[in-house]
């Protein structure tokens, strides 16, 4: 397979990169995610994810059961600073 | 182009003509669709260039997931135009990297 | 139990401050193995923001301390061979939005002031918007120190990492200490892995950061660090106007804010709150009004290891020869410290730097007992 596929297209992360990763030991989504940066873009790893599940598995001889999905983080869209702000929360009233 | 007849959802639903400004050109664009879909229509294919390769793109998912349609709107960059319904007069710039902030202040202010 | 590892040294604890101590061990010869309960580079490191320095760190010797390891983080990028994308050159900001604030960071000042070290100021507005074109015009003033600064600690994180796979230390995955096999003398003999085998080692270093509490009680000491946890939030990225790392926000070389910042003590709970989320961005706006514009993507949170006083734990335990403990906030600023004393204590037997009031067993001479 090409190793200047696209894995990440938000932060233009590619198959070599991923497995360079790899290479130096990490076996978690979450870790290459630091590593490459991948799954670190606007949409927070959305189509990134499941590729790079696929590659551990293949590349780090894992088994799909072994190979957790990265941690998804709040919010699940982009939301404007100014909305977050505004919230009123119980705990504040 | 446009699809005025699908096999399955039928006729295209109509709506007020519009014009939006983008790139400093008038396209035409029907009210409430998204914003992608009168680029697509005007022939438009590129929407913004990335920030590290300085790689082309266009829509990818169309459905507000994966982020590579983001343009800028009315001085807003990352704005997602497969989502983003089109209004009169909305000004659409193609986005280079991280796009140009309205009103962000410059290294050199008074 | 089976042995299934020899070594001089195992480190415990893949952090920032656990990697730069292996880095430096292995510099100097000694053959070393990391052990962490997850993998290198999976806690507090990672969830950070980054800050280098000594702004109102008290007393004033931890505050030195602190500036001394900053100046060691040049030196350090250099034998680590990679950029960290260290920011030392434009100072650090706090700013002051209201009167009370000023007041209060002139006094954190006076109180500075006393030792020789410092070279912090107060700035006007103005002098503010010079450096800090994002910042806002209706703040009062800002506090600035010109020895601090701020890297990227997921570069410095995987720079370390690499730098110790090049020196030779082994790096074990999924391996939580759960024991230690001490001799006649309370000497460390070796450490339990997962309850399952031995690593033999004559010496131990404790750097498991928030988790350290728990790895010094195996061997009987207490140093009660407490988790303190603190969330962040990531903004999209846009152009830079804010070069100058300020406490509580700041514009990462990507274009991203890093919005903090909370203390909250709710144990080892790691999950994020919208209440957090909807006071820190308030804040940030205030600081940096066009952040309001901008979107957050990400919200994550991290656990700091508070001590009572304030202050790290860094030494030998006397009581325990072989056993050393390198832990507690904060960790970024300190690892070129911490890499030095341990390796130091380690090969030489002892070290330069003024480590006294860091003793591990000091908390157990305040609380007037002996475990």
């Amino acid at each position: 397979m090409e190793d200047d596929l696209l894995i990440c297209r938000c932060e233009e992360v590619t198959r070599s990169e991923v497995e360079e990763a790899i290479r130096m030991g990490l076996r978690t989504v979450n870790e290459i995610k630091r590593f490459t940066r991948a799954g670190f873009g606007l949409c927070q790893g959305k189509t990134c994810g499941r590729l790079i599940c696929d590659i551990l598995i293949r590349e780090a001889d894992m088994a799909p059961s072994e190979v957790l999905p990265g941690t998804s983080r709040p919010p699940v869209r982009p939301i404007p600073t100014r909305v977050l702000a505004n919230r009123v929360s119980k705990e504040d009233e | 182009m446009r699809v005025d007849v699908h096999p399955i959802l039928g006729n295209a639903p109509t709506g007020k003509s519009i014009i939006l400004l983008v790139d400093g050109r008038p396209i035409k664009a029907i009210e409430g669709e998204p914003i992608a879909a009168a680029l697509l229509a005007s022939g438009r294919r590129v929407l913004r260039h990335t920030a590290r390769h300085g790689e082309p793109r266009g829509l990818f998912c169309a459905l507000g997931r994966c982020t590579d349609c983001v343009m800028t709107v009315d001085g807003q960059p990352n704005v997602r135009t497969c989502v983003t319904p089109a209004r009169d007069g909305m000004v659409i710039e193609s986005q280079v990297g991280l796009g140009r902030w309205k009103h962000l202040p410059l290294e050199k202010e008074e | 139990m089976q042995t299934r590892h020899e070594t001089e040294v195992v480190v415990i604890g893949g952090g920032v401050v656990g990697c730069s101590i292996a880095f430096w061990l292995a510099k100097r010869g000694k053959d070393v193995i990391l052990v962490d309960m997850n993998a290198p580079g999976t806690g507090t490191s990672v969830a950070c923001s980054g800050l280098i320095g000594g702004t109102f760190k008290f007393p004033n010797f931890y505050m030195e301390l602190s500036i001394r390891s900053a100046y060691m983080y040049p030196k350090m990028v250099e034998e680590l061979g990679e950029e960290i994308g260290l920011r030392q050159d434009r100072g650090f900001l706090s700013l002051c939005l209201t009167e009370e604030t000023y007041k209060e960071y002139s006094s954190l000042r006076e109180e500075h002031l006393k030792s020789p070290v410092y070279r912090g100021r107060m700035m006007a507005p103005r002098e503010v918007w010079e450096i800090q074109p994002g910042v806002s015009r209706e703040i009062v003033g800002a506090h600035y120190n010109p020895d601090d600064g701020d890297c990227e600690v997921l570069r410095l994180m995987y720079v370390l990492i690499r730098a110790c796979q090049r020196v030779g230390v082994r790096m074990l995955r999924d391996a939580a200490v759960t024991g230690f096999a001490l001799g006649g003398d309370n000497r460390v003999e070796g450490v339990v892995i997962n309850h399952d085998y031995l690593i033999r080692a004559p010496n131990a270093v404790n750097a498991a950061g928030v988790w350290a509490t728990e790895v010094a009680k195996m061997v009987g000491v207490t140093i009660d660090l407490y988790p303190d946890r603190g969330q962040l939030l990531i903004t999209e990225p846009a152009p830079m106007i804010c070069p100058t790392p300020m406490n509580s926000l700041k514009q990462v070389r990507t274009g991203h804010f890093h919005i903090g910042t909370v203390h909250e003590l709710v144990g080892f709970d790691v999950s994020v709150t919208p209440t957090a989320s909807a006071r820190m961005t308030k804040n940030a706006i205030k600081s940096v009004p066009i952040i309001a514009d901008l979107a957050v993507i990400r919200q994550f949170s991290g656990l700091r290891g508070m001590t009572r006083d304030g202050i790290p734990c860094l030494g030998a335990v006397s009581r325990v020869p072989g056993y050393y403990i390198a832990a507690g906030h904060s960790g970024i600023t300190l690892a070129p410290v911490h890499g030095k004393v341990i390796s130091d204590l380690i090969v030489d037997g002892r070290t330069d730097l003024p480590i006294d009031e860091y003793d591990p067993l000091r908390f157990e001479r305040k609380n007037g007992s002996q475990s």
